[in-house]
């Protein structure tokens, strides 16, 4: 009877205590999650910082701050990367030793870094586009003015591939949305056409050296015209115009076309050149005697071509077995917009009829580099 | 007869008490369950499968070049990761942990990653196929233009226009074989931008020689 009584004893007691037991259990876990609540709010988790940051990093790679503003966005990742992983630290400590302020601090600098980049990168792009704006007028202006100092030189192929190749890139430059692209090709741009304009420059200021020489021969020229009272034909080479006068005075200009090599003397036969000096006509050709309308053909080489010809072969500058070169001659069928004789002088046949029949044989031909100084020419 | 009633008595007290414990069962199923639950929850693991996935899935969106091809998405794309895990580290902090909110944030993220991912293909493949007629517009073009240069006057605007000519071709083809480098190391947008410039210019060349050639056609049969 012993074992039934004790059984029923200790399931009595059980049963009377339970609740009790059962009381304490739940007050326990409410005490628990109880603490857990308060040290949430005491504790501030760092889960709205962060929202905040991620957010902010978010707004500011949108508005290009990995390209404009990389120095502040990449500090501003960083910063968030450290309130995570201190966030992650602090959550495998327990609960009561648990501390968020450091993950809170990283995740407010990601903010304020995420936020100074958006900034950065709004002011950088504005500042980036105004600065290649401005690159682009500036070359835009170069390259017009190049076009314009190429315009007074003999057409070069190498120099045209080089700016058309500057041409395509500054083309490029204007389209580019990536502001390393596009300084890139302003760059490359920059470089064609600084050798372009150097190289033009130099051309220039070489052939500019016997400008004087080309100012006292038209002004011997011009006084034996007053003087004598007869007609002088003035070739300009840079302005490709060929001037009258009569008695000193102009009468007229007319466009002309020369020898593809233009710019420089004639040293000899097939060098494409253009004689430079005084000359005289020495014939007036029509009908079955010339090819080209109406010519008149001038007395190159003269002494002083001979003479330079004579010193040239004999430095070996030029071979003994090519020749000087001759029957230069201004004569018609110009017009044709480019330079394309083998060293004569082209008019259009209208224009030619007209000098033609102000010139008799004898008449003076002065063919110069330029009448206008190189300050003139040169834009 | 002592006996009797005294353990008639004491089963009569137990079964009261017995009745009281069944009041209590509620109680007791109540407070087994919470314990269960409490104890099941705290111990609940972070759904790390989930974040592999999720993460991959990203790598593989960037592996596509979906930064340049499909940027605002894939800004929100990361920015949704980002958040994912966010809602894993604040379970992670938690008493109680739940999941099922982080665990749904990653599936959108593996989700969205495909639809990045598919936005960068078609965004790549449409710069390819830009290209590529670009390109073949161009080299015919450039074949036209030396054949037209042939046909050209050497009249007006003749020999001097056309060695200008010649030289921006030879630039066009010194461009196209600049582009087919870029389009081989697979800078697609810089590759789309110098085909679109060299079309232009090829077009333009072919519109001035055409314009030239007919002018010059009119003016012979004038004359």
């Amino acid at each position: 009877m012993a074992q039934p009584d004790g059984v029923f004893s200790i399931m009595i007691q059980v049963t009377n205590n339970l609740p009790y037991f059962l009381l304490i259990i739940m007050l326990s876990v409410l005490v628990i999650l109880g603490y857990n609540h308060f040290s949430q709010l005491t504790v501030q988790s760092p889960d709205q910082a962060l929202a905040t940051a991620r957010s902010a990093i978010s707004m500011a790679k949108i508005e290009k701050a990995k390209e404009y503003a990389s120095n502040s966005l990449t500090r501003s990742m960083n910063y968030y990367d450290s309130a995570m992983i201190s966030w992650e630290t602090e959550n495998k400590k327990i609960m009561v030793s648990r501390d968020y302020s450091l993950s809170n601090y990283y995740a407010d600098q990601a903010t304020y870094w995420a936020l100074h980049s958006q900034q950065a990168s709004q002011v950088n792009q504005r500042r980036s586009k105004e600065l290649v704006s401005q690159e682009i007028k500036l070359l835009k202006k170069q390259m017009n003015q190049i076009e314009l100092l190429r315009q007074n030189l003999p057409i070069n192929i190498k120099e045209s591939k080089a700016l058309a190749k500057a041409k395509i890139l500054f083309e490029e430059a204007t389209l580019q949305h990536s502001v390393t692209l596009v300084n890139q090709n302003i760059d490359e741009v920059k470089k064609i056409l600084a050798s372009l304009e150097q190289s033009s420059k130099h051309k220039l200021e070489q052939y500019f050296m016997d400008y004087h020489q080309w100012c006292d021969l038209h002004e011997q020229a011009v006084k034996q015209s007053i003087s004598q009272k007869t007609p002088l034909i003035v070739v300009d080479k840079l302005a490709q115009s060929c001037f009258t006068y009569h008695s000193g005075r102009l009468i007229n200009s007319y466009p002309i076309e020369m020898g593809a090599n233009w710019l420089g003397d004639k040293q000899h036969a097939g060098d494409k050149m253009t004689p430079e000096g005084m000359y005289l006509v020495t014939k007036k050709k029509e009908g079955s005697e010339t090819k080209y309308h109406k010519a008149l053909l001038i007395n190159y080489p003269n002494e002083v071509d001979k003479e330079r010809y004579r010193k040239y072969v004999a430095t070996g500058a030029i071979s003994s077995s090519t020749g000087i070169g001759g029957l230069i001659e201004i004569h018609g069928h110009g017009g044709k917009g480019s330079n394309w004789t083998d060293g004569c002088i082209a008019l259009s046949n209208i224009q030619m009829d007209e000098l033609y029949q102000q010139c008799k044989v004898g008449t003076p031909v002065l063919i110069v580099g330029s009448l206008r100084p190189l300050n003139q020419v040169m834009p | 007869m002592k006996s009797t009633s005294n353990v008639t008595g004491k089963l009569t007290k137990s079964l009261s008490d017995f009745k009281k414990m069944k009041n209590n069962r509620f109680l007791v199923s109540a407070t087994i369950l919470g314990i269960t639950a409490l104890t099941f929850t705290s111990c609940t693991k972070a759904p790390q499968e989930k974040i592999d996935l999720a993460n991959q899935a990203v790598q593989n969106a960037a592996t596509l070049e979906a930064e340049v091809y499909a940027t605002y998405n894939f800004v929100a794309l990361q920015d949704s990761l980002k958040g994912a895990l966010e809602a894993v580290e604040a379970e992670n902090g938690s008493f109680i942990k739940d999941y099922s909110v982080a665990v749904e944030k990653l599936d959108q993220v593996i989700i969205l990653a495909n639809d990045v991912k598919v936005e960068a293909e078609i965004g790549k493949q449409a710069y390819s196929a830009e290209i590529a007629a670009n390109i073949q517009t161009i080299q015919t073009l450039l074949a036209e233009n030396k054949q037209l240069i042939e046909e050209a006057p050497k009249g007006k605007e003749g020999a001097t226009a056309l060695m200008a000519i010649k030289g921006e071709l030879e630039a066009i083809e010194v461009a196209v074989a600049e582009l087919n480098n870029l389009v081989a190391s697979g800078d697609l947008i810089s590759s789309s931008q110098k085909a679109k410039v060299s079309k232009e210019k090829a077009t333009l060349i072919n519109s001035e020689l055409k314009e030239v050639i007919a002018k010059y056609k009119g003016t012979t049969r004038r004359v």
